[in-house]
């Protein structure tokens, strides 16, 4: 076992910081949010802990913090404007700020280090300390997932006619939404610098926002299993299909399509629904009152 | 050079017509966002490379290149999406299938052409250069910014006036009263998936032309744009996607020949997110194609 | 299957940790990791390709004695941080493999550097960056850092060609060429050359209507194009269609020693300078048969990036041998022998390839023109 974790620990890490990433990008598309601006919010976590770990001496923990804070700051503020845009163009308008950070950071060479990034970051952060993050981060979920806030999201993102018809304040929740997507990400993006000594722009681009949607979608847009889940597959895809060599990146591609598929809601929700279908049943069998009520759908 | 860089972004901006008219068609028809349509578009580059220096004629190759793509992303339609538009509440898992169905594609492309960048051979194309108006515009300008003209013409008038059109559109706005009223709707899926695809090809093979390039991440790119172009224009709009196109490659030239290099892009996705902020939908969007579509 | 063979090899490598005793084989595993995909493909794979063509005749030549042989796999990150620090990690973990032959360039050599200075594994990365011989001991480069290969490009563009002006684009998204970029500005500007436009671009671009009209219609003696071999060939294609003065000089890095920029550039690239440390075809008889046998294995010409590969693997192979010869075939053998290489025979620059005392790798280069089609030695 511990051999095991010698040999794939990486994995395990990175493994954790999808999941970590995941939920950030989670919480926008639970509330109805499509914002893909994740890649953006890490970037700035992940750049303010670079940057205030090599050139001050601020305490680690502290930058950290720091990072979190300032992307949940941006978050917010995102949020005010863009709480005006749905759906697609929302998606246009992250993607827009995505850009921006990153062609900012490429071009404010002096500080950000341009293309080449920052080096020498030290290595702070191990597989325990991902692991209790991730843990405190599904801690939150959960209880979000529980409570009122939980389901106004839900609400948000099954009917937002309805939501809005209920008196529920659309705009408010939106940049609540955007300051927890932030957050997470920000928090994530600074324990990935401490983690992989080096970062660049390049890091949080294209292929970073295409990775944390699959996560999600192929996992699960609404329970806690869905982005441990979709990040266990992204994880574990590379590994498997590695004895096939240059067809490896086909070879995902089809199992991406079947496993969706099958499974459209993801493979985490459809674990947890199938449980959930089971014990409605098991309790229906029991007594056949009617006080079941309706929040089926609700959160884990 | 004002004039010269505005010609050279209207070519640009032609060909980004090209590529985004099948992405917002296939959006507009199916609410969904097909992310192999950048693979799609790589593929009619690479058909019509190998069809050319097989020793087919140019304007053969191009025929089949286009008539390959459009099958190509009937396939798409067939394996990505059917099965998920059947559940309902596609869009976001048709977002991982596609990226399925690019992950594929790329990976043939990488593997055929062993990572090297291709390009048409020399000749493929007449290279002339005329001066209009102390302007320098090539024969391959003035043949892709008419060609375009025509396909666009002549998909607006398909749209718009034939009944395949009006049955495209009934299904754009309600599948279920559009079936009631006997339109086959998996064959409206089929044609239009067909003419995205020919589109796509197309663009590739002009784009490959123009710019001495063909290369399997080629679509990435693309794709980026395609999204702004469509977005900008209002997501299904063909008439905005045309519009969007233009401006974004005039946009990107200027910004090019004036701005800081460098800042480029802060500008560009700068100039893109304050125009959502003034139109919410869009510049020809509608409330009703947003409402329809991009929610689940 | 493999999943199997890895955990024996975990498991084994716990073995042998616990007794503190070192894995001793007859074989010596190398393991050649580059970006076979993604994006520093057009680097990973090609250097791959050489590498495995120098492996396969060392080992037909019995070049590590009778019985002996270098054992080498090939594995692809996928231009990806992720993989590559699960792969490194792994390999470090397997205590019959000797060291790694990558990973390519940009942050997956960073990463690289770090994860094999953590867990005291030699690797040489085909980067040319400094900072992974800084990071520690136990990374290398295999490449010339921009200090040594930018002043011949810098030199001629000041002195020998005498330009005032310069126009320069470069390649805005890859730290390599960024950084090879960045030297030459600092070079001819202290040389006295003016630079009158700084333009980048992505690797991913094609369109340079706009940029090449923009220089066109500027006035430079001279324009330096500091981009890979199929992009520099657009870009100069594209700036001679969008009218540039055909007297204005244009110079670029040994990126384009490639046969893949005559291919590209046709009749637009007659003329362009560059540095090379590969003369396409091969410029003695190592070299020149070096390209008749890739080109009969691969069915394509050897470019640079493939001559770069096939050298490094003959200073891996001479490393691994002196290891094995000093009787300390272990991880630190090879880690101190691969230092220690001078004067290795190989098929790029002035023919022999020396580590100095900061382990700063020194081949030569050669100033190039493309003339009637092919490169020569540049008019001096």
């Amino acid at each position: 076992m511990i051999q095991m974790y010698y040999a794939y620990q990486p994995i395990i890490d990175f493994f954790l910081l999808s999941v970590g990433f995941g939920y950030s990008q989670q919480i926008a598309l639970r509330a109805g949010v499509f914002s893909i601006g994740t890649a953006g919010f890490a970037a700035l976590g992940s750049y303010c802990v670079a940057i205030l770990a090599t050139k001050t001496g601020v305490p680690i923990f502290l930058t950290v913090i720091l990072g979190t804070v300032l992307a949940a700051a941006v978050g917010g503020l995102l949020a005010l404007p863009l709480a005006r845009l749905r759906g697609a163009f929302q998606a246009i308008a992250t993607l827009a700020f995505v850009q921006i950070i990153l062609s900012l950071l490429l071009y404010g060479e002096g500080f950000t280090g341009g293309a080449l990034g920052i080096v020498g970051i030290p290595r702070e952060v191990n597989t325990w300390i991902l692991l209790i993050m991730v843990g405190l981060i599904m801690y939150v979920m959960w209880n979000i997932g529980r409570s009122g806030m939980g389901r106004v999201f839900n609400a948000l993102r099954q009917e937002e006619s309805v939501a809005s018809s209920l008196g529920v304040n659309i705009g408010k929740y939106h940049i609540i939404a955007f300051i927890i997507s932030g957050a997470i990400a920000g928090l994530f993006g600074g324990l990935q610098s401490l983690y992989t000594f080096q970062i660049e722009p390049h890091n949080y681009g294209f292929h970073f926002i295409v990775n944390m949607l699959t996560i999600v979608i192929l996992g699960g847009r609404t329970t806690l299993l869905g982005p441990i889940m979709g990040a266990l597959i992204m994880a574990i895809l590379p590994e498997i299909a590695r004895p096939l060599a240059e067809n490896r990146q086909a070879v995902n591609g089809v199992i991406l399509i079947l496993v969706i598929t099958f499974l459209p809601n993801g493979v985490g929700d459809e674990i947890v629904f199938w449980f959930r279908r089971r014990k409605q049943a098991r309790q229906q069998q029991k007594r056949a009152s009617d006080k079941e009520g309706n929040d089926a759908v609700t959160s884990s | 050079m004002l004039s010269q860089q505005i010609l050279n972004g209207l070519v640009s901006g032609s060909v980004y017509a090209l590529f985004s008219l099948g992405f917002t068609l296939i959006f507009g028809v199916q609410k969904l966002l097909n992310f192999a349509h950048g693979a799609t578009f790589m593929a009619g580059a690479f058909i019509a490379y190998y069809c050319t220096i097989s020793g087919l004629p140019f304007v053969m190759a191009i025929g089949f290149s286009m008539l390959a793509t459009g099958l190509i992303a009937i396939l798409i339609d067939l394996i990505a999406f059917r099965t998920l538009r059947k559940r309902g509440n596609a869009e976001f898992p048709a977002l991982v299938s596609s990226i399925g169905v690019d992950l594929i594609l790329v990976s043939i492309a990488q593997q055929v052409s062993n990572t090297q960048v291709l390009n048409f051979p020399f000749g493929t194309f007449p290279i002339q250069f005329y001066d209009v108006f102390g302007l320098r515009i090539s024969l391959l300008q003035i043949v892709i910014l008419a060609t375009v003209a025509v396909l666009v013409a002549a998909l607006i008038f398909y749209l718009k006036k034939t009944t395949f059109g009006r049955q495209v559109r009934a299904v754009a706005t309600n599948e279920r009263a559009a079936a009631l009223l006997g339109v086959n709707a998996q064959s409206v899926y089929l044609q239009t998936f067909f003419i995205a695809g020919a589109l796509a090809g197309l663009a590739g093979v002009l784009i490959g032309l123009l710019f001495n390039s063909i290369q399997f991440m080629m679509g990435e790119p693309y794709m980026l744009r395609a999204f702004v172009v469509v977005v900008i224009g209002g997501l299904g709009s063909v008439q905005g996607a045309i519009v969007a196109s233009l401006l974004l490659g005039v946009t990107q030239s200027l910004a090019v020949a004036y701005l800081p290099s460098g800042l480029t892009d802060a500008i560009i996705f700068g100039l893109l997110f304050l125009v959502l902020l003034v139109r919410p939908n869009g510049l020809f969007g509608d409330i009703n194609a947003v409402a329809g579509g991009t929610r689940q | 299957m493999k999943l199997k063979t890895l955990m024996l090899s975990a498991s084994s490598a716990a073995a042998v940790m616990l007794s503190g005793v070192a894995a001793q084989a007859e074989d010596y595993k190398v393991v050649i990791l580059q970006s076979l995909t993604g994006g520093a493909a057009f680097i990973g794979k090609n250097v791959a390709d050489g590498a495995v063509l120098a492996a396969e005749e060392l080992n037909e030549q019995g070049f590590f004695g009778e019985g002996n042989k270098v054992v080498f796999s090939v594995e692809d990150d996928a231009t990806d941080r992720t993989q590559t620090l699960s792969l490194i990690t792994r390999l470090a973990a397997d205590p019959s493999v000797l060291m790694v032959m990558g990973p390519t360039s940009g942050s997956v050599a960073m990463a690289g550097a770090n994860v094999a200075n953590e867990r005291e594994f030699p690797v040489m990365t085909t980067t040319n960056s400094m900072e992974v011989i800084e990071n520690g001991p136990w990374s290398f480069i295999m490449t010339q850092p921009a200090s040594i290969t930018m002043p011949f490009i810098a030199d001629y563009t000041a002195e020998t060609l005498g330009v005032e002006t310069c126009a320069v684009i470069g390649v805005k998204d890859n730290e390599a060429y960024v950084a090879l970029q960045r030297m030459y500005e600092g070079l001819i500007t202290e040389a006295g050359v003016e630079i009158v436009s700084n333009d980048g671009v992505a690797l991913a671009d094609s369109d340079f209507s706009a940029l090449a009209t923009k220089i066109a219609t500027a006035d430079q003696d001279c324009v330096f194009v500091g981009t890979p071999a199929a992009q520099g060939a657009n870009i100069i294609l594209q700036l001679k269609q969008a009218g540039l003065d055909p007297d204005t000089a244009i110079l670029g890095h040994n990126a384009f020693a490639s046969p893949t920029f005559i291919e590209k550039g046709g009749a637009a690239v007659e003329g362009v300078y560059l540095i090379g440390a590969w003369v396409p075809g091969g410029d003695d008889e190592f070299s020149s048969a070096f390209a008749t046998s890739f080109e009969e294995k691969m069915g394509f010409p050897a470019d640079e990036w493939n001559a770069m590969g096939y050298s490094g693997m003959q200073v891996v192979a001479h490393a691994v041998r002196d290891a094995v010869e000093a009787g300390n075939a272990t991880r630190d053998g090879v880690r101190v022998a691969l230092g220690e290489q001078k004067d290795i025979p190989v098929v790029v620059g002035t023919h022999t390839y020396s580590y100095d005392e900061e382990r700063v790798p020194f081949f030569g280069m050669k100033v190039l023109q493309v003339t009637d089609g092919a490169f020569a030695i540049a008019p001096e």
